[in-house]
């Protein structure tokens, strides 16, 4: 049994801000010793960190290829879990959305907030979206890539861009919630945003991450990825 | 060197040189009265001049952002009345960068004047010449060294911005990515190579640059009695 202070530092996708909060919450509430320190960010980010040296025990990304490529490089320990499928949303507080994703054309929106296609993976999906519905070609001007899903939520809030293509995730938490009309796009027009999560290799083994990874794919998170938009893996 | 690398140094270099040409034209009035009008609410003003030293760039920079949104007042009077939208855009940087560089422009310059002794000043009044005249054709001459440090600091912080210029620019390629925001988009995409030639023009031309005006400084060395 140990009798220090456990800790486990998390490099969580910037989609996952509330899922985090809930399921920290969760987890202290059956072993108040532990510290769960979440750093969020954009999935491509966060792994060029921890492959440059950053010291997080576990990454949760917001696309398995980042994890996978982790275990390419031999950083990583165990396996790669999908622990959830996201889904993409339009958000507004601007402009009308419910008629659907042809809102983008509008002349009342002038810019589009969409993540850094290269690094998140919420905004590479809302590009392939934009292209399956012809639409892409037509607004490119008008997008505005954000450093991170995080960043693209704020230009959108902020109202400096009419429309933002976000993760469910965030649009359905509190903050957002009241503040705008979202809608969510059909899941045919862009791949599946399957997250997966994967230990990270680190000097000293750290069987405290272990049990925390373990717990995020356990029932008992279930109903918080569901709260959020998530559709969980079978 | 290729089209979008020289085109991401001319917009650093543009931001820059704008920035310190606007902040001439109005820090000098601005540390004129700082350096001698007396009025209660003074360390009010210098407070406010000196905020961006203190601010973290992405406060400010979220202040802006909020500024410029359309749905507040203040950008919403800019696209009713010019139908003009600041953020993502160089003008909507500019203003932000000028905002950021005040204190670099101002304090030298009000220092610099608050330290020419008194009687220079009266001496030009009772010669019968106005205020204006007397700014430009005695005091400026006289604090030419803390007029080429403010401008050398101005220039050299205006081309290190990164947070505010990222935040409210919106990293847009020709348009507001300068090279503080390109070198850390290019780690971010792992291009090592085209960062370190970022980093490297941006370091050898603020280096140069604030050697050559050092040494100009170095000559006019005014520190003769008066």
């Amino acid at each position: 049994m140990n009798l220090c202070a456990q800790r486990v530092r998390v490099a969580a996708a910037g989609n996952l801000r509330y899922v985090m909060d809930d399921i920290k919450a969760l987890y202290v509430e059956n072993h108040p010793e532990t510290k769960i320190e979440v750093t969020l960010g954009a999935s491509g980010a966060l792994l060029q960190q921890i492959v440059n040296g950053a010291q997080f025990d576990f990454f949760m990304a917001a696309d398995k290829i980042f994890p996978d490529k982790l275990k390419e490089q031999g950083a990583a320990v165990g396996d790669v879990k999908t622990y959830a499928f996201g889904k993409l949303a339009l958000w507004s507080n601007v402009v009308d959305i419910s008629k659907g994703i042809e809102a983008v054309t509008d002349d009342a929106v002038v810019r589009i907030a969409v993540a850094k296609p290269e690094v998140a993976p919420y905004g590479e999906r809302a590009v392939q979206c934009l292209k399956y519905y012809g639409l892409f070609d037509k607004v490119k001007e008008k997008i505005v890539y954000a450093d991170n899903i995080a960043q693209a939520a704020q230009y959108a809030s902020t109202g400096n861009a009419e429309i933002g293509f976000l993760a469910l995730a965030l649009v359905l938490a509190p903050d957002m919630k009241d503040k705008g009309k979202y809608l969510v796009l059909d899941t045919k027009s862009y791949k599946p945003v399957e997250q997966a999560c994967v230990l990270v290799k680190t000097w000293e083994r750290n069987a405290e991450a272990s049990k925390f990874m373990d717990f995020v794919l356990s029932d008992a998170c279930k109903s918080i990825f569901e709260k959020y938009g998530f559709i969980l893996p079978q | 060197m290729d089209a979008e690398f020289l085109q991401t140094v001319l917009l650093t270099l543009k931001l820059a040189v704008s920035t310190t040409l606007i902040l001439i034209i109005v820090g000098l009035p601005i540390a004129w009265f700082l350096a001698y009008s007396h009025f209660k609410l003074k360390p009010v003003i210098e407070a406010l001049v000196s905020m961006p030293l203190v601010l973290p760039p992405t406060v400010l920079g979220y202040y802006f952002l909020i500024a410029y949104s359309p749905r507040y007042f203040f950008g919403e009077w800019l696209v009713r009345v010019f139908n003009v939208r600041l953020a993502f855009t160089f003008e909507g940087i500019l203003i932000a960068s000028v905002v950021f560089g005040l204190p670099f422009m101002i304090q030298p310059l009000q220092s610099g004047l608050r330290s020419l002794p008194e009687s220079l000043r009266e001496a030009s009044h009772t010669l019968g010449k106005s205020e204006i005249v007397t700014f430009f054709r005695v005091l400026l001459p006289n604090i030419k060294p803390s007029l080429i440090t403010a401008i050398a600091l101005t220039f050299a912080h205006s081309i290190g911005e990164f947070g505010i210029v990222l935040m409210v620019g919106g990293n847009m390629p020709g348009i507001t990515r300068v090279a503080s925001v390109a070198i850390y988009d290019e780690v971010q995409s792992l291009n090592y190579a085209t960062a370190n030639n970022y980093a490297l023009i941006l370091f050898a031309t603020s280096f140069v640059l604030l050697t050559v005006i050092y040494s100009i400084n170095k000559k006019r060395n005014t520190w003769t009695a008066l």
